[in-house]
């Protein structure tokens, strides 16, 4: 996927570079010979349409299709969902060493995460090729094979990169290092030589691989072993082989912790390398050729590396044991040469330079910068450039200016960050990794994750939920609002109040919790029946003054004083809601309506301040009713005004 | 070691969109679940995404007596609304009756009931928006006779009823418009409308005459001032000169300034940035509101761009123009711009292949630098 991969690429000087890496893609129908336009739907997916300018004259009858695109994204496919969230685990593991090694020194931890990462590539190539192994399909198994390629480049550079800039090596004595790394990635004669060990027969020469396992075994620093395959060797009692045998075990082996200084190692070495060049120059050893390349690859001769070059699939095999033997106390950034050299030889296929090799000499050569453009060409979705990229940025090893000479390191690590969880959140599973990537990266992060999140398909309650929870998590209050003020937007139009109330509330949300409330008003005003009594009863309005949920709240709350008979309340409860004037137009006749069974009770239920109050409100509201249920309204007032003005002044007189 | 680059890139699948005539508009709703496309037919449909992958068509119905120029959504929460503008010199809104969680429904098509017909234009209506949902349930059309006019729906609940809150006459044609996303209150409510006049003598006198308006450039910024209640004019972008098809505000992800990408004989990607006067914020001195810069300017859909579109984001670009190619634009981290691919029609050797049924799954998309690569499942 390189719309991401390139999202990011490096622009030095001028652009020049850029359009070579530009894609075209065939439309695959003539509708789109005419016109073509198009719009962006979700994420990294658009669709291309045959749009026109113009009318046309008359109806023509037009093959009008619609192309709906999307970007291939392999992280999505099922096995390597393992990878992306164990990934993530890691990622986030990484941000809280970073933070603590804002105070300490953290360079071990870090060392740690990087070794975890690899680990998590290992096991994903373990399952692809599981899974590749038991593919019947050609295509996919051709796809899982490819996946392997990528994940294996992926883990060769990034444990050449561990090696490079996150261990801690002492004294920066890359060999041992550099020969581990070779061995673990281009294993070569490796089961051979182990096989002939095995056997232990004399005579091991007759194996048609004899000499190739025993030269490979050598250029890859195994010289125990070598010399082990040796003694196998019908004529080992030679005096050639003896000769060989002695020059081999006595190669002086350089460690920071030998005692001895480099000087005293650099001489001592070369001294040895003297004498194995005086053995070949002596010509002892020209009955025997294979011990002669032996004793010359051993003293570094270009020339003998160059005849080997062509058993090797790439220069990588033959990096370790050229190190080895020209300059062994290389230190680990002084690799660009020896790479240079590696690289050079000519091969007799003269196959092309692949992309690995491209990212391995720039990783030696030490130019991250290029690195880093190099592997966002991998078709991993950028999960690469992203994890190494950061690795590299916390551990202090990453520097990279821009033309003006400003350190652009933090903007290009954000930025492969963000493609990255932005990538993720289109997932309909992996988009709270995805958030917590965009979470790490404040404030342009979040402000993607709230357009992302906002927008995620709620299919069901549940989903509705977690988006809620994920979003209080990184404290994106408004999207809590948009979900919870959509959902409620959906219930309420199929008619569910409750429901429509419960998440209006839950997401205190004004409006939706105001046309909720509308609704339930209007529908008792309508039917004669309140709705949702459970939600309008549960409720919290206090946040809520002059809104119409006070109103309902206060009105639900009036239906379940009446009905449990305590009238008095009831009745001082609706008598502050008239006289509130809260109520909207609409609701003003089942307001004024209802004090009337309360006026006509055998109980007094208003005082005479209340009636005057009623009176008032009927008068004022009045052509919200019809003239025959006002004057129904006005006579029961008036009499209860009557009664209600003897019953004070029995009051008054019992004082 | 192999091809590291071996999987392609985009996948494709085609709709086959069943309308009589051209297809004007194609629109997706806030979750890009819903699909709304619009043709001179007069009919607009509503497509809905199956989950898998596919798309399945439930609504389709005749909404003008002219041909529909664009389709919009509502922010879903105000329910399931869509707004159409046309030749007939109307603007309409539309909304989708009963429960739209039913599976009842799934048999056959859901209705589409026309809520409100806004008439006040006499020419043809060429754009319609809704309002980013933090301003409320409002909608802005532009017309052919260069007036826009925002209407505003008072109670959400009720459709029905829109009240035209503002006419803003610009004396030039209209062809396109769009709203600044921003949601931060330091912005006051924006929009930019473009303009197709032709550059004749006649339009730039026309425009000359026009105090306020002593720029022949083809972008207009308005702006809503809560103090007079009005929205005026505030800048008018010198830098795009030649007539604009289509108009976009990018998502503003909480920076200081405002991207506007616009499709004219180039592809334009233009900032905006207000000028705070610290001693009167509120004051709107001349020309002097805003500092724009042209970002970039990509010239390679030959003589005119027709569309441009962003995504969610806004890191993307697409635009189409007059070589029928779509091409995606990219900010990269230095914030430069940068096509990152060309969709392109090109006979291919042999034909295309086949396509049968109307929800196949998505097929691979060849690329060009192999023509002899075909698709494949």
């Amino acid at each position: 996927m390189n719309t991401s991969n390139q999202g990011s690429s490096f622009s030095r000087g001028n652009n020049t570079q850029a359009d070579s890496n530009t894609k075209t893609f065939v439309l695959p129908d003539k509708c789109f010979e005419q016109r073509a336009a198009c719009v962006f739907r979700s994420g990294n997916k658009f669709s291309i349409y045959p749009r026109s300018q113009t009318v046309s004259k008359a109806p023509v009858s037009i093959d009008n299709k619609i192309l709906d695109v999307r970007q291939d994204i392999l992280l999505f496919i099922p096995i390597l969902r393992k990878l992306v969230n164990e990934s993530n685990g890691t990622y986030i593991s990484l941000q809280k060493a970073a933070e603590a090694a804002k105070t300490t020194d953290n360079q071990v931890e870090f060392l740690k995460l990087s070794r975890q990462y690899r680990s998590i590539i290992r096991v994903c190539i373990e399952s692809l090729q599981e899974s590749a192994a038991m593919e019947q399909d050609g295509v996919k198994k051709c796809n899982l094979l490819s996946y392997i390629t990528i994940f294996y480049s992926v883990e060769c550079i990034w444990h050449l990169c561990e090696i490079l800039y996150i261990d801690n090596i002492p004294g920066d004595v890359v060999l041992p290092f550099l020969l581990e790394w070779v061995r673990f990635h281009f294993p070569c004669h490796e089961q051979t030589a182990a096989q002939m060990l095995e056997a232990c027969e004399r005579g091991s020469e007759d194996h048609p691989e004899y000499w190739d396992t025993v030269i490979g075994m050598i250029v890859q620093g195994r010289v125990d072993v070598a010399r082990a395959l040796m003694k196998l060797h019908s004529s080992v009692d030679s005096n050639e082989f003896k000769l060989v045998d002695n020059s081999l075990r006595s190669m002086p082996v350089y460690s920071v912790y030998g005692g001895i200084s480099t000087g005293e190692f650099t001489i001592s070495w070369k001294h040895w390398q003297a004498e194995c060049r005086s053995k070949i120059t002596s010509r002892v050893l020209t009955s025997q050729p294979k011990l002669e390349l032996i004793m010359k690859l051993i003293i570094g001769d270009y020339a003998a590396f160059e005849s080997i070059r062509g058993s090797y699939s790439s220069w990588f095999d033959l990096l370790g044991g050229w190190v080895m033997f020209t300059a062994p106390w290389t230190r680990r950034h002084e690799l660009g040469a020896p790479a240079a050299a590696c690289a050079g030889m000519a091969t007799p296929t003269h196959a092309p330079r692949t992309h690995l090799d491209q990212m391995v000499r720039a990783l030696l050569d030490g130019d991250l910068h290029q690195v880093i453009h190099e592997i966002q060409q991998i078709s991993d979705n950028g999960w690469f450039a992203t994890h190494l990229t950061d690795i590299l940025f916390h551990c202090g090893k990453l520097k990279i200016l821009d033309k003006h000479q400003n350190n652009v390191t933090a903007r290009l690590r954000d930025s492969l960050i963000l493609e990255y969880g932005c990538l993720l959140m289109e997932h309909k599973s992996l988009w709270s990794a995805g958030l917590s990537y965009l979470g790490s990266c404040p404030p342009e992060g979040l402000r993607r994750a709230e357009l992302a999140l906002e927008r995620m398909p709620i299919e069901t309650e549940a989903k509705a939920m977690r988006v809620i929870a994920e979003a209080k998590k990184y404290g994106l209050n408004g999207v809590v609002r948009t979900v919870c003020a959509c959902a409620s937007s959906r219930l309420l139009r199929a008619g569910r109040i409750g429901g429509a109330l419960t998440w209006g509330t839950r997401g205190k949300h004004g409006a939706a919790c105001g046309r909720a409330a509308h609704a339930a008003l209007r529908q008792y005003a309508a039917r004669g029946e309140l709705p949702a009594q459970d939600a309008l009863l549960t409720a919290t309005p206090a946040m809520l003054p002059h809104h119409p949920l006070l109103l309902a709240v206060k009105y639900s709350d009036f239906h379940r004083l009446y009905k449990s008979r305590e009238f008095k309340k009831a009745g001082k409860l609706l008598v502050s809601l008239i006289t509130s004037k809260l109520a909207p137009d609409y609701f003003w006749e089942t307001l004024l309506l209802d004090t009337l069974p309360l006026l006509e009770s055998d109980e007094l239920i208003f005082s005479s301040e209340d009636t005057i109050e009623i009176m008032l409100c009927l008068e004022l509201k009045s052509s919200n009713l019809s003239a025959e249920k006002a004057d129904l309204l006005r006579l029961a007032a008036v009499r209860n005004l009557a009664r209600a003005s003897l019953a004070d002044e029995d009051n008054s007189n019992s004082e | 070691m192999g091809d590291q680059s071996i999987t392609n890139l985009f996948e494709s699948q085609t709709i086959f969109a069943d309308h009589k005539d051209l297809i004007h508009d194609v629109a997706y709703d806030f979750y890009g679940e819903r699909m709304a496309t619009c043709s001179s037919d007069q009919y607009v449909k509503i497509w809905d995404s199956d989950n898998k992958g596919g798309w399945r068509l439930t609504g389709s119905w005749k909404a003008h007596h002219g041909s529909v120029w664009k389709v919009t959504w509502a922010h879903p929460e105000f329910g399931q609304v869509i707004a159409t503008c046309s030749f007939d010199r109307t603007a309409a809104v539309w909304e989708e009756v009963g429960d739209t969680n039913s599976s009842g429904s799934e048999k056959g098509l859901r209705t589409w009931v026309k809520r409100s017909n806004l008439v006040d234009s006499r020419t043809s209506v060429t754009d319609v928006k809704f309002g980013p949902k933090h301003l409320g349930l409002l909608l802005v059309t532009c017309s052919a006779d260069g007036i826009i006019r925002i209407y505003e729906a008072p109670d959400v609940m009720n459709l029905a009823q829109w009240t035209l809150q503002h006419e803003i006459p610009t004396k030039v044609s209209i062809s396109c418009l769009t709203w600044n996303p921003s949601m931060s209150k330091i912005n006051p409510p924006m929009l930019a409308v473009g303009s197709d006049e032709p550059n004749t003598t006649n339009a730039i006198a026309n425009v000359q005459t026009d105090k306020s308006t002593a720029c022949n450039g083809k972008v207009f910024i308005y702006e809503y001032s809560e103090g007079s209640r009005r929205w005026t004019r505030t800048d008018c972008l010198s830098s795009v000169l030649e007539p604009v098809n289509d108009i976009a505000f990018a998502p503003n992800l909480g920076r200081s300034f405002h991207l506007l990408a616009v499709a004219t004989k180039d592809v334009r990607i233009i900032k905006i940035e207000p000028i705070v006067d610290w001693n009167n914020p509120n004051s709107t001195n001349g020309g002097g509101r805003f500092k724009t810069e042209v970002l970039a300017a990509f010239e390679e859909h030959f003589s005119c761009a027709w569309r441009v579109s962003w995504n969610l984001t806004g890191t993307l670009l697409a635009s189409s123009g007059d070589d029928c190619c779509v091409r995606l634009w990219k900010m990269q981290y230095l914030n430069q711009w940068r096509c990152v691919a060309v969709f392109k029609n090109e006979p291919m050797a042999g034909d295309s292949p086949p396509l049968v049924r109307p929800h196949t799954a998505y097929m691979r998309m060849a690329t060009m630098a192999n023509p002899a690569h075909m698709p494949y499942h």
